[in-house]
């Protein structure tokens, strides 16, 4: 609601301002590396590569979900039913690979495909739904991914009857799930590709600009000629898309299609770590490299908690506290840099 | 806007929502006779009794949660607020005993320290979103995640035993005026929530914020700390059901609440007809929409409609009820 033209470019206002402590402090780069640093000198397992490489796994899946929310969260809406989605994803993919692999054992390949292609299918079709009802019925986005989170969840939990879907062809599991380049799961290759992809479209592309002018204004978007009627679409479309790949790559991971992958907890992973990397819920700001900073610096507290062997109980305050500090640094920072 | 629906104001729009209040009441006795012809029992004296049980907790959870979203916001920690009230006050009767023999003030001790604990929870909630001006959305989630922390770590996972009888006796099984206690409480509490809306200052400022902050700010209102107090009152309340169902249970349960409880008082809220755009609804619409939550899920398990099943009518519910809730924005 407030000043959200002048935080638009953050790059602009970072450049001919004096050094200041707090803001370098407060900067995610340098609080991901002092984070590093000091629980490297903690306990000597945190910077071993295989950890390193663990850190970066967990990081991928979590990336994939938070660009998808970051999307809406850019319109000034958000999608609670994320975690649902790559459930359905999940349970959509498995059974209809094992279905297809019945018909055609010959054809891996084939049996692949249109198993992906059928988990992201089912979640398009969900983000449409939510797209159409946030962007054409001005529904609230809270009620109406609210509904379709539970409709999914129902939807993973019925088809699959709450157990879990063997059977998957060795090719899925062995190239997404397990297939490592130079040594680096090939999951963090695909994260990292989805986010250049996003950047460019974002920072470079007309039709990514956009998506900052309607989060800041709806009206004044319209005014100067933007169908922000497709634009919500897109986005709510898109973003559930981003929770279907998620979906795709977990049970590549697992290696069974899972009714209880993902979750609500992984819809507030992927908004907290957007938060945290300055997106902001009103609408309008946020940038895709800072998510996927954000992403990092939970994916580094998470795994320094475990390493720590922090009671998964404390866990739950620390992070809960975390998100609330997090976002009142922010704030802190904005208007700092206002004055 | 909504300052204008409760006083004298065109009548169109009184009708227009009169109406609607109308349709989901009606629509939930269309539900209850429909479910009481599929099966018998639903219209048993016990079943009755059951329905208006159930129904007064969700209500005051409803009631608490309708605080904060009349001023525009919501408060998603209420659902695991309920199990940190529950074991506090679970443990601290425990504790109470070892050095009183008076079993009501063991009982009052607890009840004082669980209300104290939610009231604890809801200040730091308020300061963060009234003062601290912190989205809503990011705080009572951050606090989710602490409760659902403090609730398992303080009760180290396992429900906390040993509660005096009387406890269940007082606000369980007795009767008040021939009334079960927790049907009694709604109902004070109900009429205590309508006169605080209707009748104070902090009721108008309620609105107006949830209308237009500014216009609030500008009006010299006490804003900030009418905004503290709706998330502060919403924790209290939400402690006022945690009691309840401790003293209902018998003990003090760690898992007692879920977020799962938070979306359904939001949703009773909503199908009710409080608005998430804020400044409209009231007591009313809060007791339409438990009521025909209650209906409808008492009645889905009485035909034996299966849980996973259950989820899809729920959000095909919620789907439903926002596009009610459009038209009924369509009207003003």
């Amino acid at each position: 609601m407030t000043g959200t033209a002048d935080t638009l470019v953050p790059a602009r206002k970072a450049s001919g301002r004096r050094f200041s402590v707090f803001e370098t402090l407060t900067s995610l780069p340098v609080v991901i590396l002092i984070l590093f640093v000091l629980l490297s000198l903690y306990d000597a397992r945190i910077y071993r590569l295989d950890n390193i490489l663990n850190i970066l796994r967990n990081a991928s899946y979590l990336l994939v979900v938070s660009l998808g929310q970051m999307l809406v969260l850019l319109l000034g809406g958000f999608d609670l039913s994320m975690g649902a989605v790559v459930a359905l994803s999940s349970v959509a993919t498995a059974l209809s690979m094992v279905g297809l692999l019945a018909v055609y054992p010959d054809a891996p390949g084939l049996v692949m495909a249109l198993g992906i292609l059928a988990g992201l299918g089912v979640s398009g079709l969900l983000g449409l739904i939510n797209g159409v009802s946030v962007g054409v019925y001005r529904l609230s986005p809270f009620m109406v991914t609210l509904a379709t989170m539970t409709i999914a969840e129902g939807l993973a939990l019925y088809m699959t009857s709450g157990s879990s879907i063997y059977g998957l062809p060795q090719e899925f599991t062995n190239s997404l799930g397990k297939f490592r380049v130079w040594n680096v799961p090939l999951v963090v290759f695909v994260a990292l590709g989805l986010l250049l992809c996003l950047h460019v479209f974002l920072e470079r592309l007309r039709v990514g600009r956009y998506f900052y002018a309607v989060g800041s204004s709806e009206t004044a978007a319209r005014m100067a000629g933007i169908n922000v009627r497709g634009y919500l679409i897109t986005a709510y479309t898109a973003c559930a898309l981003f929770a279907g790949m998620a979906g795709v790559l977990l049970t590549a991971r697992v290696g069974s299609g899972e009714a209880t992958l993902g979750g609500p907890l992984l819809t507030l992973q992927s908004i907290t770590a957007a938060v945290i990397g300055g997106v902001s819920l009103a609408g309008g700001v946020g940038r895709a490299y800072r998510v996927a900073l954000g992403v990092l610096l939970l994916a580094l507290v998470t795994n320094g908690m475990n390493i720590l062997r922090i009671d998964s109980k404390l866990q739950l305050i620390v992070v809960g506290l975390f998100l609330i500090g997090a976002v009142f640094i922010e704030r802190m920072r904005q208007e700092r840099a206002r004055r | 806007m909504s300052v204008a629906s409760v006083s004298s104001s065109a009548g169109g729009v009184r009708f227009a929502s009169m109406r609607n209040k109308f349709t989901v009441a009606a629509i939930t006795v269309v539900l209850a006779v429909g479910f009481s012809i599929l099966e018998p029992r639903f219209y048993s004296m016990s079943n009755i009794e059951n329905l208006f049980r159930q129904t007064s907790f969700l209500l005051i959870l409803t009631l608490a949660q309708m605080f904060p979203i009349i001023t525009r916001g919501f408060d998603l920690s209420t659902g695991n607020l309920l199990s940190v009230v529950s074991v506090v006050t679970a443990l601290a009767m425990n504790n109470a005993a070892g050095w009183t023999d008076s079993v009501s003030a063991v009982i009052l001790f607890g009840i004082f320290a669980g209300l104290a604990a939610g009231m604890i929870v809801g200040a730091f909630n308020g300061l963060c979103i009234a003062y601290g001006r912190i989205s809503n959305f990011v705080v009572t989630v951050g606090m989710m995640s602490v409760c659902v922390g403090i609730a398992s770590s303080i009760s180290n996972g396992f429900p906390v035993l040993g509660l005096p009888d009387r406890f269940a006796e007082w606000f369980a099984t007795a009767n008040w005026f021939g009334i079960p206690p927790p049907v009694v409480l709604a109902a004070l509490l109900a009429i205590g929530a309508h006169i605080l809306l209707r009748y104070t200052l902090f009721g108008r400022t309620l609105y107006i914020l949830g209308s237009n902050r500014i216009a609030a700010y500008v009006a010299g209102l006490p804003d900030r700390r009418v905004h503290f107090l709706a998330y502060l009152l919403c924790s209290a309340g939400t402690a006022v059901v945690a009691i309840l169902l401790t003293a209902r249970t018998g003990s003090g349960e760690p898992m007692l609440g879920s977020s799962q409880l938070t979306l359904q008082s939001i949703v009773a809220a909503v199908v009710g007809g409080v608005s998430l755009n804020g400044g409209r609804g009231g007591v009313f619409e809060c007791v339409i929409g438990a009521l025909f939550m209650t209906t409808l899920s008492i009645g889905m398990n009485l035909i034996r409609i299966e849980t996973n099943t259950q989820l899809l009518v729920l959000g095909v519910i919620i789907l439903a009820a926002i596009l009610i809730d459009r038209q009924r924005t369509a009207t003003y």
